[in-house]
C-alpha cells in the first residue's frame, strides 16, 4: 500500500554556518517573481523611536492627498501619518489600544477611517484627523452575541453605498453587515464546518474588478484560504492559498496583495512574506516567499523562502505601486516600503 | 564551540558596523508519511527559491555546501537514520539546520496495553504505539499518546517469542508546552521458565537547560544480553521535582510518545 506524504515540521538545529565569506544585505534584494519583482527599504520611516515608538503596527493605507496611514497599538499616538518618502507629518490617538483593522473610505468626497479596536470591542469610525463620527458595538442585534468581549472585530470593508462589512475575526468569525449610519443588516459566515463558514475572519475587502459582479472577498486565515461572497452575504467560492496565514485582501488595479503571517510549515516562527494574486486569483508573487507553482492548476504548498520579514500584517499599495508593510510582533519594527523594479 | 561563538560575534559585529543586514534563507519543506517505516521511508524536500539548493546528510555530519545537493526523493531504509537538511544560495546567509530520525520497524507486536493516559490525548486507537505513524512536532496530532501523571505503565506483547535485545520508544519532548522525557525508563522482560518478569534495561535522564526547540526524542534502550520473550512490561517514572527555571508552576510534567519498536 502507498502511504500518503505529507509536509512535516522538522526540529530546527543551531545555527550554523557562519564563515561564509560575504553576503549581500536586505537592502541588495530584489524580492518577487514575474511581473510583481521589488526592491526592499527597511529604513523608509523616518520617525524618531523616541518620540514616535510603535508596538505591533496593524494595518496601513493611502489617503486621497497621497499620505501613507499607519495604525499601531501603541497609544503614543495610534495613527502616524507620513508622506511617501517616509517623513513623519503628523500623528494622532491615544485611545485604542487594541488597534488592529485600518480602512479609508471615501465618503462623498472626503476620507474617513474606519478602526476595529480588539480590545474595545468596537468599531471606530473617524475623521482623517482622528474625531470620532460613529461607534459601533458588539451586535446583538445579530442574536449571536451575549456580551462585548465574545466580539472581536478585526477588519472592515465599505461598499460602494456606505455599508459597512465588519469582520469579528478574532472573535465569532461572523460578518456582520451596518448600512452606512451603523444600522444592522445583515450577518453571515461564523464558525463552521461547510464551505461557506470561517475560522480566522481576519480581513475582508470589496471586489470590485468585476465592475458587473462586485463581491467580497473574506480571510479564513487558519484554513489558508480566501472566500468569496456576494454583498447580501451568500458564499460563492474559496480560493485556497495552501501554506499561506493570509491577512487582509488588499486590492490595487488587477492585483490582491496581502500578507502572509507565517507559513503553515514554521507557525510561531516569523516565516511571513508577501503574496500576489492576479485578477483571476492565481498567486503570480511571493515576496520573502516560494516561487508560486501549479500541478494541475492546484497551487502548491506556499512558504517563505527567505527571511525579510518575520510577520507581515499588512500590505498598503499607494498610487505608484510602491508597497508598504506592516509587521506584528516584529521586534517594533516600522513599516517596510519596496519600490517595484520593472 | 568557542571558535564558532566567536565568529558569530564577529559577523554580528561586522554587521553592526556596516549598519545592515544580511537575508538567511528559511529551511526546506520535507514530505514523508511518517518518520516510522517498515521497508523504506521516502522523503520529498521542496524549496522553491531561484539559485538556491538543498544540502543534506544521512550519515550525522552536520550539512555544508559540500554535502549532497537535494535533487529527487530519497529512500531511508536504515534503522535510526537521521536527516539533517539546510538550504544555500549565492545570495543569502545559509538557512537554519533541520533534522528527522526515520525508525525502522522492530518484531512484530501482537497487542499493547498502557495506564489510561490523559483524556485529552487518548491516541488513535489500540494500535497508536505500534502502528507506523507519528514522529511529528505537534502535540495535538492524535499519533500521540500523553499522560501527566507520575508512573505509566506498559505491557507489550510479541506475535512470538523471539531474542530481544533493545527497545526503543519516541518521546516528544517539548519544554514550552511542559512535555519532559520521562526521569526513569525500565523494561522487564517476562522469563518463559520462571513465568515471572525480570529486569531487562534501564535508562535515566536529566533536564538539559539547553534545549530550547521542541524535538521527537527516540529513545533506545539496548540490554547486555539478548533474551528470548514474548512479553515486555515497560515503566515510565515521570520528573517529579521539575527545577526552578522552567517557567510556570504546575504539578506534573508531561510525557508524551508515539511509537515502541522491539528488536
Amino acid at each position: 500500500m502507498q502511504r500518503r506524504s505529507f509536509i512535516r515540521n522538522s526540529s530546527l538545529g543551531t545555527i550554523g554556518f557562519l564563515s561564509q565569506p560575504s553576503f549581500p544585505f536586505l537592502e541588495d534584494s530584489l524580492l518577487g517573481h514575474n511581473n510583481k519583482r521589488y526592491r526592499l527599504d527597511t529604513k523608509w520611516s523616518k520617525a524618531d523611536v523616541a518620540t514616535n515608538p510603535v508596538n505591533d503596527c496593524h494595518e496601513m493605507v493611502q489617503d486621497s492627498k497621497g499620505r501613507i496611514v499607519l495604525l499601531t497599538n501603541e497609544v503614543k499616538n495610534n495613527v502616524i501619518i507620513y508622506d511617501k518618502a517616509g517623513k513623519l507629518l503628523t500623528t494622532w490617538g491615544h485611545e485604542y489600544p487594541g488597534a488592529h483593522g485600518l480602512t479609508l473610505f471615501n465618503e462623498n468626497g472626503t476620507d474617513v477611517l474606519f478602526i476595529c479596536d480588539n480590545s474595545r470591542h468596537q468599531v471606530i469610525k473617524t475623521t482623517i484627523d482622528g474625531r470620532v463620527l460613529l461607534v459601533l458595538d458588539y451586535p446583538k442585534e445579530t442574536g449571536q452575541y451575549t456580551k462585548a468581549t465574545e466580539y472581536v472585530p478585526t477588519e472592515t470593508a465599505i461598499a460602494p453605498n456606505g455599508d459597512i462589512y465588519v469582520a469579528d475575526g478574532y472573535g465569532k468569525d461572523f460578518i456582520i453587515q451596518y448600512d452606512s449610519k451603523g444600522r444592522y443588516i445583515n450577518h453571515f459566515g461564523g464558525k463552521g464546518p461547510e464551505a461557506k463558514h470561517l475560522s480566522n475572519a481576519h480581513g475582508i475587502c470589496v471586489d470590485q474588478r468585476d465592475p458587473l459582479h462586485p463581491c467580497l472577498i473574506v480571510t479564513s486565515r487558519q484554513q489558508n484560504a480566501f472566500k468569496r461572497y456576494t454583498l447580501n452575504g451568500v458564499y460563492i467560492d474559496t480560493i485556497p492559498l495552501p501554506g499561506a496565514w493570509v491577512c487582509r485582501p488588499v486590492i490595487k488595479g488587477d492585483y490582491l496583495y496581502a500578507a502572509v503571517l507565517q507559513s503553515n510549515t514554521l507557525q510561531g516562527k516569523q516565516s511571513g512574506f508577501v503574496t500576489i494574486l492576479d485578477k483571476n486569483f492565481k498567486v503570480v508573487s511571493n515576496l520573502g516567499g516560494s516561487q508560486p507553482q501549479y500541478v494541475d492548476h492546484k497551487l502548491e504548498e506556499m512558504y517563505q523562502t527567505a527571511k525579510y520579514f518575520q510577520y507581515p500584517h499588512d500590505v498598503c499599495v499607494d498610487d505608484e505601486e510602491n508597497l508598504y508593510v506592516a509587521q506584528w510582533n516584529s521586534g517594533k519594527v516600522y513599516p517596510y516600503k519596496l519600490s517595484p523594479v520593472i | 564551540m568557542r571558535t564558532l561563538f566567536n565568529i558569530f560575534i564577529a559577523l554580528v559585529s561586522c554587521q553592526i558596523c556596516l549598519g545592515q543586514k544580511s537575508v538567511q534563507l528559511a529551511p526546506a519543506l520535507l514530505k514523508y508519511s511518517s518518520v516510522f517505516f517498515k521497508d523504506a521511508a521516502k522523503v520529498e524536500m521542496k524549496f522553491a527559491q531561484e539559485g538556491a539548493n538543498i544540502y543534506y546528510t544521512l550519515d550525522g555530519q552536520l550539512p555544508t555546501e559540500k554535502s549532497t545537493i537535494y535533487k529527487k526523493p530519497i529512500r531511508i531504509n536504515k534503522n535510526l537514520t537521521t536527516l539533517q537538511v539546510m538550504t544555500s544560495g549565492p545570495s543569502f546567509l545559509p538557512s537554519e539546520i533541520i533534522s528527522t530520525t526515520f525508525i525502522k520497524d522492530g518484531l512484530p507486536i501482537q497487542s499493547e496495553q498502557h495506564s489510561a493516559p490523559n483524556e485529552k490525548y487518548k491516541g488513535n486507537g489500540p494500535n497508536t504505539l505500534f502502528d507506523n505513524e507519528g514522529g511529528l512536532l505537534n502535540m495535538k496530532s492524535p499519533t500521540w499518546i500523553g499522560y501527566q501523571q507520575d508512573t505509566i505503565e506498559i505491557l507489550v506483547e510479541l506475535k512470538s517469542a523471539k531474542k530481544v535485545q533493545s527497545v526503543l520508544i519516541d518521546f516528544l519532548q517539548d519544554y514550552k508546552n511542559w512535555v519532559f522525557l520521562p526521569q526513569l525508563i525500565r523494561v522487564d522482560y517476562l522469563n518463559a521458565d520462571t513465568k515471572q518478569f525480570e529486569s531487562f534495561v534501564e535508562s535515566s535522564f536529566e533536564l538539559n537547560k539547553s534545549i530550547v526547540a521542541p524535538e521527537c526524542r527516540p529513545i533506545m534502550l539496548t540490554a547486555g544480553n539478548k533474551m528470548v520473550t514474548n512479553q515486555l512490561k515497560i515503566k515510565l517514572y515521570g520528573i517529579k521535582n521539575l527545577p526552578d527555571w522552567l517557567p510556570g508552576k504546575r504539578r506534573h510534567g508531561w510525557i508524551f510518545l508515539d511509537e515502541i519498536k522491539v528488536y
